[in-house]
């Protein structure tokens, strides 16, 4: 059994540290818009990666709130 | 890494300490329900896992708190589970012992904070297939499925993932300021559309950002039918505004409006209270008190200059005294010198003093500043509100009765924040009486302690007011906000001015509107992202399922397919997207015909096998650390035709290398087993009873000696048999030794044992204390060179047709001592 075999270089069939990278990282490759990206990329740099995530929407809509234009 | 013992005292449903030895291939346990059966398997999971998967599943761990205890265990003695484990070259010990809640672990008796296989346990499947697991796995929401599968299959992180990011995506959290903004925006898009004349510029401002233009088109448009033909767009607003505070102030002319303090000026009365609260240190306070000492500095002041005039003068004429014109001594020069320096180190000693004073007025001043300010800011927030007392008439006539809770909500303010102004004013006004004293008494050199704690007394009942001050202001803030809105409204619905009130709003709100639509643009994105995860993560699932995974669940379920009862069956996965995310889907067909789903078409026996098959294939295709399966009471709710199948697939697991712990309520199919596996002379055993000391669990036969000796003779009677059936007749030999040895020592000492564990020795004890000759047990256990399991006969074992026919008869003589005894 290989679930990783749509991944590159999958190593084994169990997770090992690094997949939660990989997954992320194909599936930031699959988004196009900065808002998902932003909010993704954080998800997978942080070490509590839910409040980041959520952190990093709240500045997302602070930024709206805060530019003029 | 195979189970080769356990010992479990105090946890579950054991109280006494009890063993049980596994059979590296097949170990067999039953038990009637309640018996204690599952708290074998909790202990194995307890001590490998750290946690029972009932307690990890729970819904509400409390309910669990203490459960792992046994309530008959002595209280100062802790549930402790021991386990030999072997991982094919040693054995080696874990032992996890229970200290009030923390689970203290021992790896070969010394504490550790984690197995040493910890990593690699998080990355094997999990060999405990329970009962209640595979109910979680079938029997629950569409959604648990996707989540229970992804557990399954070893994508836990991405299942995480996927968890994580929908949340977001679902119910994202909006920081305050936006949810006001949003909260704001919409209520005057309310009002908008509750006007059929506005219906256009409804129309436009739902088409969102792309739409903005347009509506504002239409908005100016209708600001030109309120004002002076041919304004300029700059004074829409403006005029507008008079226009309807013209129309309004006729009804009511009064403001409300009761804001909280908004982030700057929260960061500002932060500021200004720390200040106030630190002004007075105890540096401060010492150099005011000092200054009392400048009272003396005016004499010595003078002094200084009359000594200081004196040596100036008697530079002229040094034998005259200047003041008395009398002679003077060359000894009064001295005196009058050195007097003059003394007094002039006195003096630059009290110029340090009046750097002090100037540091205590600068303070003094920074901190009425401060005052002023702190005080300033919260009197203008109320005052306005305030004012209104005396228009609270003519309010009631506007709100009451139709909106009699907002006129309350207004007066109730009022009254109570009025009552917080001036305890905060008396307050203020004290602290400025106290800032006031003391400057009086550096004035008149009449500084004291009490003086200053006066202060510092004043200051503290200040800024216990300002907090009372603040929360009273805070709790008004909102309803009195809501009530000035229901006025606004009133008072347009009674002037008239309803449609210039909007067109106002929408003027001022042009850009709150624009941000609302960017962040209406935000969560658009979150949904689409929420779309993406679903695909994405569903699509790994849907590789990983519907493969080789699938193929090797089906060659299981084949297995136990049975043939006698109707053709619906299971028929692979697939993954389902919906709306609300993945969904696993068990396939099923009925007589070649596909069904809806297997859930809701398979019986629970058929459900139930193919949740065995899936944890079967997880285990037998996905590379682990352990080489043992534990299968907690496999054939509930089956038919017998399930029943003879799953031996198969028990034979067909022990073929593959794996150690089975199968444990069952049945012990009628527990004795099918043993016979139907006859050769592998596994381990049995028989929950026989349970009392407050636990279950008691009694070794049984694999099988019975007569059976055993008909085997044997019917091996030796086989003029076919080859090396490897004599082979099996000789190991039947060595079983049918343990066992008549066990049988013997029962008799003699009415201590049962199990056979499973006993070599050579073991054997050899229990025969001398069932009194057989020595001579006669020393030839009984040389069996054991050669019978014993090739891997522990010599290089020259060979299986030998003579050798078994003798090994037969002494086994025939001792048969006959049992029976003697």
């Amino acid at each position: 059994m290989n679930p990783d075999k749509n991944m590159q270089n999958a190593e084994s069939s169990l997770e090992s540290p690094s997949h939660r990278v990989k997954y992320l990282n194909l599936l930031l490759d699959q988004l196009t818009s900065p808002v998902q990206k932003r909010l993704v990329g954080t998800y997978q740099k942080k070490s509590d990666p839910v409040k980041a995530m959520e952190a990093e929407l709240g500045d997302i809509l602070t930024e709206i709130l805060d530019h003029e234009d | 890494m195979r189970i080769s013992h356990i010992t479990i005292r105090g946890f579950r449903g054991f109280n006494d300490a009890q063993d049980i030895v596994f059979d590296p291939r097949l170990t067999l346990i039953s038990a009637p329900n309640s018996y204690g059966k599952t708290s074998i398997s909790e202990a194995l999971e307890w001590v490998i896992n750290g946690i029972t998967s009932k307690v990890e599943q729970a819904d509400s761990k409390d309910e669990y708190k203490g459960s792992y205890r046994n309530i008959h265990l002595p209280s100062g003695q802790n549930p402790t589970v021991t386990l030999v484990m072997n991982d094919g070259a040693k054995d080696f010990e874990l032992r996890a012992e229970l200290v009030g809640d923390v689970t203290k672990r021992f790896h070969g008796g010394v504490e550790v904070a984690e197995w040493p296989f910890q990593a690699a346990l998080a990355k094997s499947p999990n060999p405990f297939i329970l009962q209640h697991a595979l109910k979680d796995l079938l029997l629950v929401t569409p959604g648990e499925r996707f989540d229970s599968f992804a557990r399954l299959l070893g994508f836990s992180e991405l299942g995480q993932i996927h968890k994580d990011l929908i949340s977001l995506c679902t119910k994202p959290p909006m920081p305050p300021r936006v949810k006001s903004l949003l909260g704001d925006v919409s209520a005057l898009e309310e009002r908008v559309a509750s006007r059929q004349q506005f219906a256009q510029i409804t129309k436009a401002l739902r088409k969102g950002l792309d739409g903005m233009d347009g509506a504002y088109e239409l908005i100016e448009k209708r600001c030109n039918e309120f004002v002076t033909p041919g304004t300029p767009r700059a004074s829409l607003l403006p005029q507008l505004l008079a226009a309807r505070d013209e129309a309004v102030k006729k009804i009511f002319s009064g403001t409300i409006d009761l804001r909280p303090f908004s982030p700057e000026e929260e960061t500002a009365n932060a500021s200004d209270e720390q200040f106030i609260a630190k002004a007075l240190t105890a540096e401060l306070i010492a150099k005011y008190t000092s200054l009392i000492k400048l009272k003396a500095i005016k004499h010595v002041n003078d002094l200084v200059e009359l000594y200081g005039a004196g040596e100036r003068l008697l530079e002229t004429d040094p034998s005259i005294c200047p003041l008395c014109e009398r002679p003077l001594e060359e000894e009064m020069h001295e005196h009058i010198h050195k007097r003059h320096s003394a007094l002039v180190e006195q003096k630059r000693e009290y110029g340090e003093l009046d750097k002090d004073r100037v540091q205590v007025e600068r303070v003094l001043t920074d901190l009425e500043t401060r005052l002023q300010h702190h005080h300033g800011r919260g009197s203008r927030k109320v005052g306005p509100l305030i004012a209104l007392e005396t228009s609270l008439e003519s309010l009631r006539s506007l709100l009451v009765p139709k909106h009699q809770i907002h006129y309350e909500a207004i007066s109730q303010a009022i009254v109570e924040l009025k009552a917080a102004k001036t305890t905060l004013d008396d307050k203020y006004q004290a602290v400025q009486g106290e800032i006031e004293t003391i400057r009086t008494s550096m004035r008149d050199s009449e500084e004291g302690t009490e003086k200053i704690n006066s202060l510092s007394t004043a200051i503290s009942a200040y800024l216990a007011s300002a907090g009372d001050f603040k929360r009273v202001l805070k709790s008004h803030s909102a309803p009195v906000t809501e009530a000035a809105q229901i006025l606004k409204h009133e008072l347009d619905s009674l002037a008239g001015t309803q449609d210039v009130s909007i067109l106002i709003d929408l003027l001022e709100k042009r850009d709150a509107i624009r941000k609302r639509f960017l962040v209406d643009g935000v969560v658009e994105e979150l949904k689409d992202l929420r779309q993406r995860v679903d695909r994405f993560v569903s699509q790994i699932m849907l590789d990983a399922i519907s493969g080789e995974f699938g193929a090797e669940v089906m060659e299981w379920y084949g297995k136990i397919r049975t043939t006698g009862d109707p053709d619906v069956h299971f028929a692979g996965f697939d993954i389902k997207k919906t709306a609300q995310g993945g969904r696993v889907q068990i396939k099923a067909h009925s007589y070649g015909k596909d069904l809806v789903s297997a859930v809701s078409s398979l019986s629970e026996s058929k459900l139930n096998a193919l949740g065995l098959c899936i944890s079967i294939a997880i285990n037998t295709k996905t590379p682990g650390i352990f080489d043992f399966l534990i299968i907690d009471d496999p054939i509930q709710s089956w038919d017998a035709e399930h029943e003879t199948k799953f031996i198969e697939v028990i034979k067909d697991l022990v073929a593959r290398n794996k150690q089975l712990i199968l444990l069952s309520h049945n012990d009628q199919w527990i004795k099918q087993v043993r016979a139907a596996c006859a050769e592998l002379n596994g381990a049995a055993y028989e929950i026989t009873s349970f009392t407050e000391t636990g279950p008691h669990i009694s070794p049984t036969p694999w099988a019975e000696v007569e059976q055993r000796f008909s085997t044997i003779k019917g091996i030796m009677e086989n003029p076919q048999a080859d090396k490897i059936l004599i082979q099996q007749g000789e190991e039947e030999v060595r079983q049918v030794l343990t066992q008549l040895a066990a049988q013997l020592y029962l008799k003699a000492t009415g201590i049962k044992k199990s056979t499973n564990n006993l070599n050579a020795a073991k054997t050899r004890e229990l025969l001398l204390a069932g009194s057989v000759p020595v001579d006669f047990a020393n030839k009984l256990v040389s069996m054991f060179e050669t019978v014993d399991d090739a891997h522990h006969a010599g290089n020259d074992y060979s299986a030998h047709r003579d050798r078994l026919h003798t090994y037969y008869n002494w086994m025939k003589d001792l048969q006959k001592r049992v029976k003697q005894a």
